[in-house]
């Protein structure tokens, strides 16, 4: 129930920047700073949230884990 | 004892696809052509040009420069003087030339390290083009492309064609396990037991993860080459709509309190998003006629016709399978939590 809650969060976070038709000025720099170091920018960042997200899967796995290893040294 | 094997290869591939992945340079292209001249026939004009990764000061000694025009590619006319400013900037003098079937011109730099640089339609012209015969001159050149091993460089891509080894194989992974689930699916319908219903879902939820990840370095990528964090095309549209499936996935487990009766109904409804996913992100967007963006769809030329060449495919691969190990491992771990859980639930 939690973690269905996260990824709806976390996709309607995504589906967020669908809204910006307007004209931002710090968009722009955005824009240009990704394209920075020939679009290098856009390589690291895109490892950056793959290893990111991978990294959060581990950290959730290692609760569960330490969830259980707590319930076995109880009994 | 435990066959562990497959996580050690992944290991192995995705160490390789990043080492190689972020470390192999971009070839050598041309970024930009400046002229100073209006009228190319009417006296000799200088052009300018600046370079990616090029070694034009370097290889000063081997550059040569010739420009064709577009109606008549095979019409040379080399530069008259070659100025070398730095690796990455350059100057030539044309003599003056006159359009002969195009107003557009193509210009071509060579030199022994970077290979044969072309950037189309560099120069225009405002003279009335004639027609006529021209002398062309024969450069000589011995090797087509870079010396060394470099990924192909591609305008409004240049280094972000890297991505390929992250964004692409997230899709692959996510449509791995999502196929696995699938078959975990029908062997559950054929014998109503509940480890291939633990097996699936622990597939999906994998699966879901690997998509958001593939969604989110998607609208980066897009950020960075379309401009746009999100676009309104088949491909993209596709991808969100089978996502949203499989969060439906999600929601229909939720609300079914019995065992069976919830394995078998998510098992069916697994089977069907399955079915539309194929659809969505794999036939819709190739159909002749619908207009995409992305890559390998609508008219574009693919990443695996043009742009995955020789260079590019063994990195690739090693990406796709390493991804794919990588999203296996994950359900693994998953499966076995889950397992366990069960097991301490039930003493």
């Amino acid at each position: 129930m939690k973690s269905m809650k996260n990824i709806l969060i976390l996709l309607l976070t995504v589906f967020s920047f669908a809204l910006n038709a307007q004209n931002n000025s710090l968009d722009e720099k955005a824009f240009q700073s990704l394209r920075g170091h020939g679009s290098m920018n856009a390589v690291i960042i895109v490892a950056g949230i793959i290893l990111t997200g991978i990294f959060i899967t581990l950290f959730r796995l290692e609760r569960k884990v330490g969830a259980i290893e707590k319930e076995l040294n109880k009994k | 004892m435990r066959s562990n094997w497959w996580k050690y290869l992944s290991i192995l591939l995705l160490g390789i696809t990043f080492y190689a992945g972020l470390s192999v340079p971009l070839a050598p292209g041309l970024i930009s052509v400046k002229t100073n001249a209006v009228r190319t026939s009417e006296a000799p004009f200088k052009v300018s040009v600046l370079g990616y990764n090029t070694s034009f000061k370097k290889q000063s000694g081997t550059m040569k420069a010739w420009i064709t025009n577009a109606g008549n590619p095979d019409v040379k006319t080399c530069a008259s003087s070659i100025q070398t400013i730095d690796d990455t900037h350059a100057e030539f003098k044309f003599p003056p030339t006159a359009p002969i079937g195009d107003p557009l011109f193509n210009l071509h730099v060579y030199n022994e390290a970077d290979g044969h640089l072309f950037m189309e339609n560099a120069i225009v012209t405002q003279d009335t083009v004639k027609g006529g015969i021209v002398q062309s001159c024969q450069p000589a050149v011995k090797n087509e492309k870079e010396t060394y091993f470099a990924f192909p460089f591609r305008h409004i891509l240049y280094e972000s064609i890297r991505n390929l080894f992250l964004h692409v194989p997230m899709w692959f992974t996510m449509i791995a396990l999502l196929a696995f689930a699938v078959y975990n699916n029908i062997r559950f319908l054929r014998g109503f037991d509940l480890n291939f219903d633990q097996r699936s879902h622990e597939a999906v939820m994998t699966a879901l993860a690997f998509g958001v990840l593939g969604l989110l370095t998607g609208s980066v990528w897009a950020r960075a080459t379309w401009g746009a964090w999100w676009v309104d095309d088949v491909k993209l549209n596709g991808t969100a709509i089978t996502l949203l499936a499989y969060l439906a996935y999600m929601v229909l487990r939720n609300a079914i309190e019995d065992e069976q009766k919830r394995a078998r109904v998510s098992a069916i409804y697994s089977i069907f998003a399955f079915v539309m996913m194929l659809v969505l992100i794999g036939i819709l967007p190739r159909l002749q006629g619908t207009d995409s963006l992305h890559p390998g769809n609508g008219g574009n030329p693919a990443f695996s016709s043009y742009d995955l060449d020789n260079r590019l495919r063994p990195i690739f691969y090693s990406a796709v399978f390493g991804w794919i190990l990588l999203g296996f491992w994950i359900y693994n771990i998953r499966l076995r939590i889950r397992k366990i859980r069960e097991q301490l639930d039930n003493n």
